[in-house]
């Protein structure tokens, strides 16, 4: 099988990381997790940066590590393409040495080097940057640069940690512009560790979600985003995520209190519910809304054109209502309100 | 201007007056006439010379030995890391004179390393090669200290990064760990330097005082001074004005530890 495949233990911090993961060669995995899932480490383990205590690494019909048979290849032996978080250019060196780095160091000759970089720098459009010293660029440069020193080497592998989390808007747009662009023109295979789920969607087709050095989840982006299993992923989605068991169209929520589901099901499931589906009321709506209880408003924040109302219940739920309706809700932190959602708009799916 | 607390400033003015008051008795005793005929003196001339070659020789066996030591120490998470932190550091507490006669048992025409020095046909004890091997071992851990403390400032994720690149640790010692370390070494070494040059004790002690030979500046000054103290003013003040052209055109930021 091509590609890269992973079945690993090891150890980042007090957090033990047991993943197995495979992507295809030319496929992209975006790897999400809360901060301290060990997304980080992984990434290091991948690119023999630390060392794994069980489990084997392969790519295509290189083994990267195997710990039964005692091998483990050297980080400059993979041919890995490792991008780390803040980017972390060599600061004594020029633009040019710093994208130079990988192919001088595996053996391509300096003038070679030298113009392929200075064509890569040029396409990218940071031709101009190539003598500045690396601890002279912007947040944004440096990390479009690190992007480029860490496939100039032309790596089989590339491993992308979190690219554009510590950038303003403006910068994340030109480093994710970058991302896709070189991304697509990649015919090995990439991990993108994200905290992002439009990053995510925008470069990866899988995703894998990490939560305590485990996977929680991995699928479809969309299956993923739209059926979180994490608590993490759920807030990310935008979505409430409540526990509960099923008996039909009723599910008792783990937390207390019950919802109606559109379409009956069975068992232990989680049950997504969309904060664009949640209504508020005065009083106990009447009409055809079967979920309707009583919640207390926490806290009220905008977002976008929407006003996003947290509400403490059973169950406790996120709303976004639109800011005529918050309006006329009278709404502040502390309030007494009704919360009802039709049962077509919830998403029942086996634990 | 912020003001600074007297608490600070009053004995920041003592240790300021404590380190150029001495420089200033020596400076106010030169005899400007007696001068330039006292510098003219072959002894003073061929200590000079001696001091500049071998403080200059020892330097650079020091870095050829006490950075890879310091990289060692500093990056590779070694068994008996703590005893070998003692062994470098104890030059340093040591009185000179114990070093050089730890040298002298060691190197000696009796010691073992002089036996095995003898078969090659080589000995240290009253020779130049002496002198540099003293200056050596009371100046090697000013060299490691300094090394190893800007080793381990360097980010260790970058050595990462550039592993992943394709570099071995070699190239990755070369072009990363050692330039970013730089203006540590460059301290390593002046420091290193400075002590290579006022080196007395374990001079003395092992390769002896032969003129010409072994007797540097601080030893010729230890003679003259048995002489007349003006023949020692002069041995100081020439020591004077080559530590201090050195460190003034070194521009500070060399040897400054920060």
């Amino acid at each position: 099988m091509t590609g890269l495949h992973a079945s690993l233990v090891t150890k980042r911090g007090d957090v033990e990381i047991d993943v197995t993961l495979s992507v295809p060669s030319g496929d992209v995995l975006a790897v999400l997790g809360a901060n301290g899932s060990g997304k980080t480490g992984l990434l290091l383990a991948l690119a023999g940066l630390e060392p794994i205590t069980s489990g084997t690494v392969t790519y295509n019909d290189r083994v990267f590590d195997d710990v039964a048979n005692h091998i483990h290849l050297d980080p400059a032996e993979r041919r890995v393409g490792y991008l780390p978080q803040d980017a972390l250019l060599f600061p004594h060196l020029s633009v040019l040495e710093n994208v130079t780095f990988g192919p001088r160091s595996r053996g391509v000759p300096a003038g070679t080097a030298r113009s392929q970089a200075m064509d890569m720098l040029a396409a990218a459009g940071l031709g101009e940057l190539g003598d500045r010293r690396a601890d002279a660029l912007s947040g944004g440069e440096s990390q479009r640069v690190a992007l480029l020193r860490a496939i100039a080497g032309t790596p089989d592998l590339l491993l992308l940690d979190e690219p554009t989390s510590s950038l303003d808007v403006h910068a994340r747009t030109l480093v994710r512009a970058d991302l896709v662009n070189l991304i697509g023109g990649f015919t090995g295979a990439t991990v993108l560790v994200t905290h992002d789920p439009v990053e995510a969607m925008t470069v990866a087709r899988r995703m894998l979600v990490l939560d305590s050095g485990r996977v929680a989840q991995v699928g479809s982006v969309a299956e993923v985003v739209q059926r979180p299993r994490t608590e993490f992923v759920a807030r990310l989605a935008g979505l409430t995520v409540v526990a509960g068991t099923a008996q039909g169209h009723v599910v008792d929520l783990d937390g207390g209190g019950s919802l109606f589901l559109g379409e009956s099901a069975q068992g232990r499931v989680f049950v997504a519910i969309p904060p664009r589906g949640v209504s508020l009321h005065r009083s106990r709506p009447e009409g055809s809304a079967r979920n309707a209880w009583s919640v207390r408003v926490t806290s009220i924040e905008a977002v976008g054109e929407l006003g996003r109302v947290s509400l403490a219940g059973a169950p406790s739920v996120v709303a976004d209502v639109t800011m005529s309706a918050l309006a006329e809700l009278g709404a502040t932190p502390g309030m007494q309100l009704w919360a009802s959602i039709k049962a077509a708009e919830l998403d029942a799916y086996p634990i | 201007m912020r003001r600074i607390p007297l608490v600070l400033l009053v004995p920041a003015l003592l240790a300021l007056a404590f380190l150029a008051l001495p420089v200033v008795a020596l400076l106010s005793k030169v005899s400007l006439t007696e001068l330039p005929e006292r510098l003219r003196d072959p002894l003073v001339l061929d200590a000079l010379r001696l001091s500049l070659l071998t403080s200059a020789a020892s330097t650079a066996v020091c870095v050829l030995l006490g950075v890879p030591l310091a990289w060692l120490m500093a990056r590779e998470n070694l068994p008996l890391r703590r005893v070998m932190r003692v062994l470098v550091v104890l030059p340093l507490v040591l009185p000179p004179v114990a070093g050089g006669l730890s040298l002298l048992l060691l190197f000696g025409p009796d010691g073992l390393g002089g036996r095995l020095l003898e078969t090659v046909g080589v000995g240290l004890p009253a020779t130049t090669a002496g002198v540099v091997v003293a200056q050596t071992f009371v100046a090697l851990p000013f060299l490691v200290l300094a090394t190893e403390g800007a080793i381990r400032a360097v980010d260790p994720r970058l050595e990462g990064v550039a592993a992943s690149l394709g570099a071995s640790p070699l190239r990755v010692f070369r072009r990363v760990t050692l330039p970013l370390a730089a203006p540590g070494l460059a301290a390593g070494v002046v420091l290193a330097w400075a002590r290579a040059l006022g080196e007395f004790g374990a001079t003395v002690t092992f390769a002896g005082s032969v003129p010409g030979r072994t007797e540097t500046l601080p030893l010729v000054l230890s003679r003259a001074l048995k002489q007349s103290t003006e023949a020692g003013i002069t041995v100081g003040l020439v020591l004077l004005l080559l530590c201090a052209t050195v460190l003034l055109l070194l521009r500070d930021r060399w040897w400054t530890l920060s």
